[in-house]
């Protein structure tokens, strides 16, 4: 018999289309399938077993509470001073002009030799570069003083080995010192660094997203630090268009600088500090900025209410796909410390220690040791996150017939 | 006759399909050209006679194959065309020839097929070995010298094409073929197996054809093979091939052949047809291999051995579902026309490409010449139909122009879609030619990239070019190299991969879905999934049930309690009638008893276990005064033991300490009863008229307290009664209260508006944990603080906060320790704020009904971490890529289908 002889039937349109091509739930006008609440039948549950019905806890929030509960019993106290406060240590923690034409000077040198690298790309063989883009706190504007470092993500098209970032590297090299006399040069595991006397250009090398996967440990960059590379491209797309509020600037140096002060809160990352000031200054019901100073103390008070607790909503990353809750990138400990030494703070700032806060004055032992304001002693907050390990220990070993068990928990 | 009108057909497809592709094998392929090719113009010119037995039975065959169409799949020949088509040919049968000889002629078909098979089993034609893109000029000077000297190639064709050509050159080559396949496939066969195929009193047959087809060499006896043309397969015998007939696969094929008729090919796309096979290929390196395929031999040698016509090997362009032509239109009208004049049978002008780039195009002038040899004959042959007749001397050569402009274009079309398929091999350094392990001279190839070997060098060129391979160059070897998608995947890629993509990435509407999100669970549209939720108990609620379950209350205690109340209540009812019968007239005014209440935590249904004492306001009409509660101590002791009730239990009755108020307890000491008296007009006096008669009078505060209380209690069994949680919560921070020093000065009338306003805000149904956790959070974020809002009393007429009465320090002490104990609740440690033993994780309980303590602690855990410590994606900024990676915990993760998340989020 003289199979296959006909035409196969796969070159024929067929009127429904491959189902199997279609994804699960395709809402288009042609999707149709599934129950009224979108979850057909054999839907798998979303979620490991055991975490199907886990929903998010919301926590308390004055600010997006309905403005009948919780109405103030006294007139609200005058922000001014506060206000002025704030903007005063601001100032204090922006760099200065000298800084920042440092950083812009060192900056657009290294930022012009790939700018030349792009547009001819046959002056340099080991690698091929599709695009430069600033990132960082520097790109958003929110360069704390004393910290003259920008950042530079250089994407390859070709795959980043080391030698290839090593001989980019060099070419930097070459060209900056042509103009500037103390440029150096260090690799580094995320591509390299560009010091000059008084700057500092970190460039973070990453590849193609497509390359990402072909990447070999031993012989490219890390795979994980340009996953970083290039999500800090997004964040700085995503603060271009949101963040551009001067409050939020303001506050993200003011959080950024409790955060070099008060070792609890270093597990927050500076995106993480990000998202909270733009959460803090507008996520209101009137969608309207609010003032400095609310904002200062509703950002400790989120933290005081555990929004970066486990369990929590917390703030959802608007620069990764799905619904991922940027706080569980901090380990229970971290998100245990960072809970209690907000609530300190703001238990300090409430009974008049703002200037302790922000670091105008005393030390920042006022969130690790007991202070008094105005005869009110207040204690800080102690760490009450402790592992489970002794317990699971001590129930594996004492039943003798539950040891694998324990093991497999 | 039948066999007459096939070769017509051949040869009319000769022409075209003939410059063979095979400069491998040129000679034995036009000697099998030769023979069927040369038949039909030897057939019309010489045997005018016989000529219209051959136009009928030509025309029988088509209306046979028409009804075959209409109905498939095969049905007994039709003894008399009753379609419409059939009527057509009507004339031509009765005028021409007798009925009987009509059907004899449509039934010999198969006689002349077994009898006199056509040509001498040629080799099949050999495709060319090389699939080089070679320009079509090279190769066509030297086709050319190579096939005019046989000189009849060009000359049939000529004829045909002069014919043809004004009608329009296109045809729609699957109604052909078609027609073709049933004038074998069940017109033939059918009647074969009731028929002897060849009888001498038959009817009778024109000699130089039975003499030219039975001057063909020797076949094989084909009587017994049976082929299906549908399926293109031979069976083996009559009961087979019936049962083929019969089968599921014959069917399909016939199905799908008839679909195909309808939407021949995908629009906008060229597909590369071979003929024979009934083969679509998509390319022309594909179907360069399907030519040379051991599938595509197979049929051609069957083809042969059935004495068929081999198609050419020149692959035919199929493009978009445009079938229909003018060669079919054309076909329709001569087939309208009266038939006994000389109809000629339809030769089949397909869209065909001679010889592709790589073997060029027969050159005009060598054409012409032929031509012109062959206008010379056709006075000898039969008249020509009105068409045909202008196919005269002068005609030919402008026609012959025609054609060659028309496969000039198709040579442009053909090289255009090589060119646009076309692409560089890649990789070929990838390829290791390996010796064959029997050691014959056969080099084996082995690539590299894909692990896959082949024996031919055209497989390797193919693969090199193949998708499959440059896919896996592209993923090992170069990410740049561009992979043309495919269409099907293509057209998914649009429809649905992008967008949700293209969703997904873009930031702003992730933000505006964060947004929605959130307010959705403020504002409590996720009903449906909290209330799944609160379905099952989380570990918190059962912590919190069993914390009650302690606390709650024996009920012969609240029994008695209750009791007490109702005892006290009737009491004064009855005082009260008492009062205002027996008072002085100008009393009575003052000491109406308007009414009592219950207040507190009886009043509330939230007693606890410690709970000895029940509360009652007492409403006068005027202010009371100690004259008053002198005169209620006087009465009282008689209503609520009476004398003739017999009541076990005694009661006394006497002034709290103060002297504010009444004090009913047991004898026993164990329960009491507090009664406060107050007036609505202790509100609404002024103050120079209470100092006047401040002697006698209670004090104001105390009957302001009692009215508030009052007040409380309304608001209480008005709001917060309905709310779901509400009292375990109550309890909950009525226990808080009893232990904890730091809450201890809330007040319980702030607990409680605290509570309410929390839950009350929070919108959605709330389990007691999440009510609690809510309360908590609530203090925690600095509701008490110097600089946070305060509560605001809504049983008060002037602004008052409810929590008032705080010192700062306790406003801070209470404060710190909802700071803490909002983080105990966060990381599963409720049983150390509530002061109990911890209970085993949810899984435990359900399989040892709360029992089992094996492995509680550990699952617990692990439950906890699985549910808290959710691996996310963690991000270091720029800043910080340099920092120590934070650890990060991939237990688990809750948001773990992103997908299901999104669509979720598209739906709201």
């Amino acid at each position: 018999a003289y199979r296959g002889s006909r035409p196969r039937l796969g070159f024929q349109p067929q009127p429904g289309g491959p189902a199997r091509f279609r994804p699960p739930m395709a809402h288009g006008p042609a999707g149709g399938g599934g129950g009224p609440d979108g979850m057909g039948p054999g839907f798998p549950p979303s979620g490991p077993p055991g975490m199907r019905n886990f929903l998010p806890h919301v926590p308390f929030d004055f600010v997006l509470c309905d403005p009948q509960f919780f109405q103030p019993c006294q007139e609200a106290p005058d922000d001014k001073a506060t206000n002025e406060l704030l903007l005063k240590r601001n100032t204090d923690l922006s760099p200065s002009a000298e800084e920042q034409q440092a950083v812009t000077g060192l900056l657009s040198k290294v930022q012009a030799v790939f700018d030349a690298l792009i547009i001819s790309p046959d002056s340099l063989e080991a690698a091929q570069m599709a695009e430069v883009r600033p990132v960082g706190s520097y790109k958003k504007g929110t360069m704390l003083s004393g910290h003259n470092v920008a950042d530079l993500v250089v994407i390859f098209k070709t795959l980043p080995t080391k030698e290839a970032v090593r001989s980019v590297a060099n070419r930097v090299l070459e060209e900056a010192k042509t103009d500037a006399k103390f440029v150096t040069v260090s690799q580094q595991p995320y591509g390299f660094q560009v010091s000059s006397a008084d700057a500092v250009v970190k460039v973070l090398v990453a590849t193609l997203p497509a390359n990402l996967k072909l990447l070999e440990p031993d012989l490219h960059l890390d795979a994980r630090i340009q996953q970083t590379s290039l999500a800090a491209i997004r964040h700085a797309r995503w603060f271009e268009e949101n963040g551009q509020h001067s409050s939020v600037k303001v506050l993200i140096r003011l959080l950024k600088d409790l955060r070099q002060r008060f070792p609890g809160l270093t597990a927050m990352s500076p995106w993480i500090i990000d998202l909270l000031a733009h959460y803090a200054v507008m996520q209101n019901p009137a969608r309207a900025p609010l003032p400095l100073a609310r904002a200062f103390r509703r950002v400790l008070e989120l933290l005081s209410t555990g929004l970066f607790l486990p369990g929590s909503v917390g703030i959802a990353d608007p620069c990764e796909p799905g619904q991922v809750r940027v706080h569980t990138a901090l380990t229970l400990v971290q998100q245990d410390e960072v809970c209690c030494t907000a609530q300190t703070l703001l238990r300090v700032l409430s009974h008049g220690g703002l200037r302790h806060v922000l670091g105008l004055e005393g030390s920042a032992r006022i969130a690790t040791e007991m202070s008094v304001w105005r005869g009110i002693v207040v204690t800080p907050s102690d760490k009450v996150y402790e592992r489970q390990d002794e317990d699971t220990a001590a129930a594996a070993t004492t039943s003798a017939g539950a040891t694998g068990e324990g093991q497999g928990a | 006759a039948p066999q007459t009108a096939y070769q017509a057909t051949a040869s009319a497809t000769g022409p075209t399909s003939f410059v063979p592709p095979a400069p491998a094998a040129p000679a034995s392929f036009t000697a099998a050209a030769a023979a069927s090719v040369v038949a039909a113009p030897y057939t019309y010119a010489a045997a005018p006679t016989a000529y219209p037995a051959a136009a009928a039975a030509a025309a029988a065959a088509a209306a046979a194959a028409y009804q075959q169409q209409q109905r498939p799949p095969p049905p007994p020949p039709p003894a008399a065309p009753q379609s419409g088509s059939g009527r057509v040919f009507q004339p031509a049968w009765t005028t021409t020839a007798p009925s009987y000889q009509s059907f004899t002629a449509n039934t010999a078909t198969p006689a002349v097929a077994k009898v006199a098979p056509p040509p001498p089993p040629p080799p099949p034609p050999l495709p060319p070995p090389k699939l080089a893109y070679q320009p079509p000029a090279a190769s066509a000077g030297k086709q050319h010298q190579q096939f005019m000297p046989e000189g009849f190639g060009g000359g049939g064709g000529q004829n045909w094409f002069g014919q043809q050509a004004p009608g329009g050159f296109r045809q729609p080559h699957h109604h052909q073929q078609h027609q073709h396949r049933h004038q074998f496939g069940a017109g033939g066969y059918q009647q074969q197996q009731r028929r002897p195929p060849f009888r001498p009193g038959g009817p009778r047959r024109p000699y130089n054809q039975q003499q030219q087809q039975q001057k063909q060499p020797g076949q094989p006896n084909l009587a017994s093979l049976q082929y299906c043309e549908v399926c293109k397969i031979s069976c083996a015998g009559p009961q087979t091939f019936k049962e083929h007939l019969n089968g599921q696969k014959h069917k399909k094929r016939e199905a799908a052949a008839k679909r195909q008729q309808e939407e021949s090919a995908k629009p906008n796309q060229k597909q590369l047809r071979c003929e024979l096979c009934d083969v679509t290929c998509t390319g022309a390196d594909a179907y360069a291999s399907h030519i040379r395929g051991s599938k595509h031999l197979k049929t051609a040698k069957l083809h042969t051995r059935l004495g068929k016509s081999l198609p050419s090997t020149d692959p035919i362009i199929v493009q978009g579902s445009v079938v229909t032509s003018a060669a079919g239109a054309n076909q329709q009208q001569q087939q309208s026309q009266p038939a006994p004049k000389q109809q000629q049978p339809t030769p089949a002008v397909k869209q065909r490409v001679v010889g592709a780039p790589r073997f060029g195009f027969v050159p005009g002038s060598a054409l012409k010449s032929v031509a012109s040899d062959e206008a010379a004959t056709p006075a000898a042959g039969p008249p020509q139909t009105a068409d045909s007749g202008a196919a005269s001397g002068q005609t030919a050569p402008a026609s012959s122009a025609t054609v060659e402009q028309q496969q000039q274009q198709q040579h442009v079309e053909l090289a255009v879609l090589q060119e646009r398929e076309y692409v560089a091999p890649v990789g070929s350094e990838y390829i290791d030619e390996l010796p064959n392990e029997q050691g014959n001279k056969a080099v084996q190839y082995h690539c590299k990239l894909c692990d896959c070997r082949f024996n031919d060098p055209h497989a390797k060129e193919m693969h090199l070019k193949g998708r499959r391979h440059r896919l896996q160059y592209k993923r090992k070897v170069d990410p740049s190299l561009e992979i043309e998608v495919k269409s099907a995947m293509r057209a998914n890629k649009l429809e649905f991969a992008q967008p949700i993509w293209g969703r997904r990435m873009d930031p702003a509407r992730v933000n505006e879905w964060m947004q929605r999100h959130r307010s959705h669970f403020n504002v409590g549209s996720g009903v449906a999934a909290r209330q799944r939720a609160v379905q099952t108990e989380s570990i918190d609620d059962r912590h919190l049930a069993a914390k009650l379950a302690t606390l709650a209350q024996a009920e012969p205690d609240r029994k008695a309690l209750d009791a007490l109340a109702a005892r006290c209540e009737q009491a004064l009812r009855q005082v009260s009638e008492q009062l205002s019968a027996d008072g002085p007239e100008q009393q009575q005014q003052k000491q109406q008893l308007n009414g009592v209440m219950r207040i507190g935590s009886l009043a509330k249904d939230v007693t606890l276990f410690w709970d000895r004492q029940c509360e009652l306001v007492l409403l006068c009409s005027a202010w009371p005064g100690r004259s008053l509660v002198k005169r209620l101590i006087e009465l009282l002791p008689d209503q609520l033991c009476p004398p003739d009730s017999g009541q076990a239990l005694l009661l006394t009755v006497q002034t709290a300490s103060s002297g504010d108020s009444l004090l009913v307890s047991c004898s026993d000491g164990s329960l009491r009863c507090c009664i406060s008296l107050t007036s609505v007009a202790v509100r609404d006096s002024d103050g120079a008229d209470s100092q006047a008669q401040s002697d006698d009078l209670l004090d104001k505060e105390k009957c302001l307290e009692a009215l508030a209380n009052l007040r409380r209690a309304k608001w209480f069994q008005a709001k917060a009664s309905q709310l779901e949680s509400f009292v375990p919560v109550v309890k909950i921070v009525r226990d808080f209260r009893r232990r904890i020093p730091a809450w201890a000065a809330l007040s319980e009338w702030a607990a409680e508006l605290l509570i309410e306003k929390c839950i009350s805000s929070y919108c959605a149904p709330s389990t007691p944990s999440e009510a609690l956790r809510r309360v908590l959070e609530c203090l925690a974020s600095g509701l008490l603080l110097p600089g946070g809002p305060g509560l605001l009393d809504p049983c008060e007429k002037s602004t008052t906060d409810a929590a008032g009465a705080l010192s700062a320090q306790e406003r801070e002490d209470l404060t710190a320790a909802a700071h803490r104990a909002v983080r105990l609740m966060a990381f599963r440690q409720l049983h150390r704020l509530l002061d109990m033993q911890r209970l085993p994780a949810a899984a435990e309980h359900r399989r040892a009904g709360g029992a089992g303590v094996k492995r509680s602690a550990a699952a617990a855990a692990a439950a906890d971490d699985g549910a808290d410590a959710v691996s996310g994606s963690g991000d270091a900024d720029a800043a910080d890529a340099s920092a120590p990676k934070q650890t990060r915990r991939n237990s688990c993760q809750d948001e773990a289908d992103p997908e299901a998340a999104v669509e979720a989020a598209d739906e709201q």
